[in-house]
C-alpha cells in the first residue's frame, strides 16, 4: 500500500511536470527522423544544390533492417542522453530541494522510496520506446518493406534493457549525490567510460550492456535470437539488479538534507 | 519535388503539439528558471530542441 | 516516553552536536532553545534520520519498534512541498505513507484540515498557498497520523505576528494530546507555550529543566520602582535603605539590586507610607528567559 501511494505520486508527477506527453513525443520524433530523411535523401541532396549538373548519386539501397538500425543509433546517442536528464533529478531533487527532508521523516520504507522511483521511471521509458518504435515501423513499413512483429516486440523488448540499465546508473548516482547535475555528469561520465571499454576490448568482450544495440542488429538479420543477445541481456539485467540494490544500500546511509 | 506530405505532415504536427504542451504549462507553473518570457521565445523559434530544452531545464519542479 | 541518549554529530572534525541527553515526558511541550548554529536544527533532524547520527540513540521507551518515525511529526523549518499536489492530496499522500486505511484517512484528514484552519484552501494546489498557509499544512502533515511525539523547527520565526499567534495557540491545543520538542531562537515563544526548556549552546546541552525551577534558580533579587516626580531626589532616599545594594536606571526606571527581596520590599513599602513618598511602579523582578540565557551563555563561554 505504501509502494502503491510513492509509486502513483511519481506517475502523477510525471503527469503535471508532463513528462508524460512529451518523452513519448520526443521518442517518436526521435525515430521516425531517420526513416524519414533517408526516404528523402536523394531529393533532399538534389535540392540542396552546390551539386554539378549531370552528378549521379550513389546511395546504398536502404533496406528496413537498415533503418531500424539507424533509428535505434539515434535512440542509441540522444535517447540516452534523454533518460539522462529525464532522471538525473528523481531523487536528488527532492534532497536539494527539501521535500525529502519532511517526506523521509515519515516511515517510508527506503526499498520502497527507490524501487518507486525506479518503477515509475521505467514505465516512462519502455512507454515512451515502445509509442516511438511504433511510429517508426508504421514509417518504415509505409517507405520501405514491412518487418514483422515478433521481430518489432523483439527489438523494443531487447531495447528496453538497456534503457533500464542507464536508468539504473541514474538512480545509482541519484542515491547518494545532491545535485541533479552532477548526477547527470556522473551517468554520462560512466556510460562514456564503458563505450571506452567496448572499444577497446570490444572484440573480447562480447556482451557488454552497450553491445545491445549491436546484438539486436544482427536479431533483425537473421531473425534468430544468438548467444550473445541471451548473454548481454542477462549480463544488463543482473547489472540493473545489483545497481538498484546498491542504490538502496548507498541510500539509506545517506543524508537526507 | 515530389513530396508525399501525408507522410511529413505527422512529423510536423509532432513538432507543434510539443510546442503547444510547452505554452500550455508554461502559462500554468508559478515559475520557471530565468524569465518566463525568453522561455516563451524559445519555445516558439527554436523548433523541437526548444520546448525540450524548456521541460528539462525551464520547469521549476519546487518552490 | 523517549528517551536521547548521547546524540552526537561530528562532521571531520567539528563537532556540531556533542553528546546531547534528556528526556522527553508525555503530553510536554519542550522548547529547545539557543542562539543560531547552536546545533538544535541537527539535534531534530537526528532524531528523525535526515542526518545520520555519529552516536547516539533514541528510544520510545514503550516500544521495541526500531523504526521511531512511526510515532513522529516532523516539520522542517522552510518546508517545501510538491506545489502541484492540493492540500488534501497531499495530505492523502501521507496517510498512504502511513497506511492509514481509506475511510479513518479520509474522517482524519478533515479534521486535520479544520484544525490547521485551511479547510477552505484544501482544493487549491499548494504552488498558490501563502507562507501561512504552507506551515499550516505543513503542521497537518506531521499530525496526521496522531504521534505522540511532534518535532517543530522554528515553527513561528518566520512567521508575521498574526501568523505567529495562530500556531502558538495551534500548539497550545496539540500540547494535549502529544509532546512537542520545538526549536526556537526566540525567547518569548518558548516563554509563551513550553514547561520545559532545553537550552543548547556550541553543541552541548548548557541548562534544562522545568520552566518555574530554572526560574527560581536564575531568579535576580532585583526590585523594579518609579516615582511619579523627583526622583533623582527619592533615589538617594532608596540608596541609604540597609538591603540595598545597588541601583541601575534606565529612563526613570529604577532597577535596584538588594540583598533580599522580603527585607527590601518591606523596607521600602514602610517608608512609602511613613514618609508619603510618590511611589507610582513597584515590581518585583522576575528572572526573564533572556537573563536566564545571558547568564547561561556567558558562563560557558567565560
Amino acid at each position: 500500500m505504501q509502494w502503491i501511494a510513492l509509486f502513483k505520486k511519481e506517475i502523477d508527477e510525471s503527469w503535471h511536470n508532463k513528462k508524460l506527453v512529451w518523452v513519448p513525443l520526443v521518442f517518436i520524433l526521435l525515430t521516425i527522423m531517420d526513416p524519414i530523411t533517408y526516404y528523402y535523401l536523394p531529393e533532399i541532396l538534389e535540392h540542396t544544390g552546390g551539386v554539378p549538373e549531370g552528378t549521379i548519386f550513389e546511395i546504398p539501397e536502404m533496406r528496413a533492417e537498415d533503418v531500424v538500425m539507424l533509428s535505434l543509433e539515434q535512440l542509441g546517442m540522444f535517447g540516452t542522453l534523454l533518460v539522462g536528464f529525464i532522471t538525473m533529478g528523481t531523487i536528488a531533487g527532492e534532497r536539494k530541494s527539501g521535500t525529502m527532508e519532511m517526506m523521509l521523516a515519515k516511515p517510508i520504507r527506503m526499498n520502497h522510496f527507490i524501487t518507486s522511483k525506479w518503477a515509475a521511471n521505467a514505465l516512462l521509458l519502455i512507454g515512451a520506446l515502445t509509442i516511438g518504435l511504433a511510429f517508426s515501423m508504421y514509417y518504415i513499413s509505409i517507405l520501405f518493406t514491412t518487418l514483422n512483429i515478433s521481430t518489432i516486440i523483439g527489438v523494443i523488448a531487447f531495447y528496453s534493457i538497456w534503457l533500464l540499465f542507464v536508468l539504473s546508473i541514474s538512480i545509482f548516482y541519484n542515491s547518494f549525490i545532491r545535485s541533479p547535475g552532477a548526477v547527470l555528469g556522473c551517468t554520462i561520465f560512466t556510460i562514456m567510460v564503458l563505450s571506452t571499454i567496448k572499444t577497446v576490448f570490444g572484440h573480447k568482450l562480447t556482451m557488454l550492456p552497450n553491445q545491445m544495440a549491436n546484438h539486436i542488429g544482427a536479431f533483425i538479420e537473421d531473425k534468430h535470437v544468438h548467444t550473445e543477445l541471451m548473454g548481454t541481456s542477462a549480463i544488463t539485467l543482473c547489472a540493473v539488479i545489483i545497481l538498484v540494490i546498491a542504490s538502496i544500500i548507498l541510500f539509506k546511509k545517506s543524508e537526507m538534507v | 519535388m515530389d513530396i508525399n506530405w501525408s507522410l511529413i505532415a505527422p512529423l510536423l504536427i509532432l513538432q507543434i503539439v510539443l510546442m503547444v504542451v510547452a505554452l500550455l504549462d508554461i502559462r500554468k507553473i508559478e515559475q520557471t528558471n530565468g524569465p518566463k518570457l525568453i522561455w516563451v521565445l524559445i519555445i516558439i523559434f527554436i523548433s523541437t530542441i526548444g520546448p525540450i530544452a524548456y521541460f528539462i531545464f525551464g520547469r521549476k519542479e519546487y518552490d | 516516553m523517549f528517551q536521547i541518549k548521547n546524540l552526537t554529530k561530528t562532521y571531520g572534525k567539528t563537532t556540531v552536536v556533542d553528546n546531547v541527553s534528556f528526556t522527553l515526558e508525555h503530553n510536554r511541550c519542550i522548547a529547545l532553545i539557543g542562539p543560531n548554529g547552536a546545533g538544535k536544527t541537527t539535534t531534530l533532524r537526528m532524531l528523525t534520520g535526515a542526518i545520520k547520527r555519529t552516536n547516539g540513540t533514541c528510544i520510545k521507551t514503550d516500544q521495541k519498534e526500531a523504526d521511531i518515525r512511526k510515532y513522529i511529526g516532523y516539520l522542517p523549518q522552510e518546508p517545501t512541498f510538491y506545489p502541484w499536489m492540493t492540500g488534501i492530496q497531499f495530505l492523502t499522500y501521507c496517510a498512504n505513507i502511513h497506511e492509514i486505511s481509506k475511510e479513518l484517512a479520509k474522517e482524519r484528514i478533515d479534521e486535520v484540515l479544520k484544525q490547521v484552519d485551511i479547510y477552505d484552501a484544501r482544493n487549491k494546489r499548494i504552488g498558490a498557498y501563502s507562507g501561512g498557509m504552507k506551515q499550516r499544512l505543513g503542521i497537518a502533515q506531521a499530525i496526521i497520523h496522531k504521534p505522540s511525539l511532534l518535532l517543530l523547527d522554528e515553527p513561528v520565526s518566520a512567521l508575521d505576528p498574526i501568523g505567529r499567534r495562530d500556531v502558538l495557540t495551534l500548539m497550545e491545543q496539540l500540547k494535549k494530546e502529544m509532546t512537542i520538542l520545538f526549536s526556537t531562537h526566540i525567547l518569548n515563544d518558548a516563554d509563551e507555550v513550553s514547561d520545559e526548556l532545553i537550552l543548547m549552546h556550541h553543541g552541548k546541552v548548557v541548562e534544562s529543566g522545568n520552566m518555574a525551577t530554572l526560574r527560581k534558580k536564575y531568579e535576580t533579587a532585583i526590585i523594579d520602582i518609579q516615582f511619579s516626580e523627583n526622583n533623582e531626589v527619592y533615589e538617594q532616599h532608596v540608596r541609604a535603605l540597609p538591603s540595598v545594594i545597588d541601583i541601575s536606571k534606565s529612563r526613570s526606571m529604577m532597577h535596584v539590586s538588594v540583598t533580599d527581596i522580603k527585607d527590601a520590599r518591606r523596607e521600602i513599602l514602610e517608608k512609602s507610607m511613613t514618609e508619603n513618598w510618590p511611589l507610582h511602579h513597584f515590581a518585583v523582578n522576575e528572572a526573564s528567559l533572556e537573563d536566564m540565557f545571558m547568564k547561561v551563555v556567558q558562563s560557558c563561554s567565560g
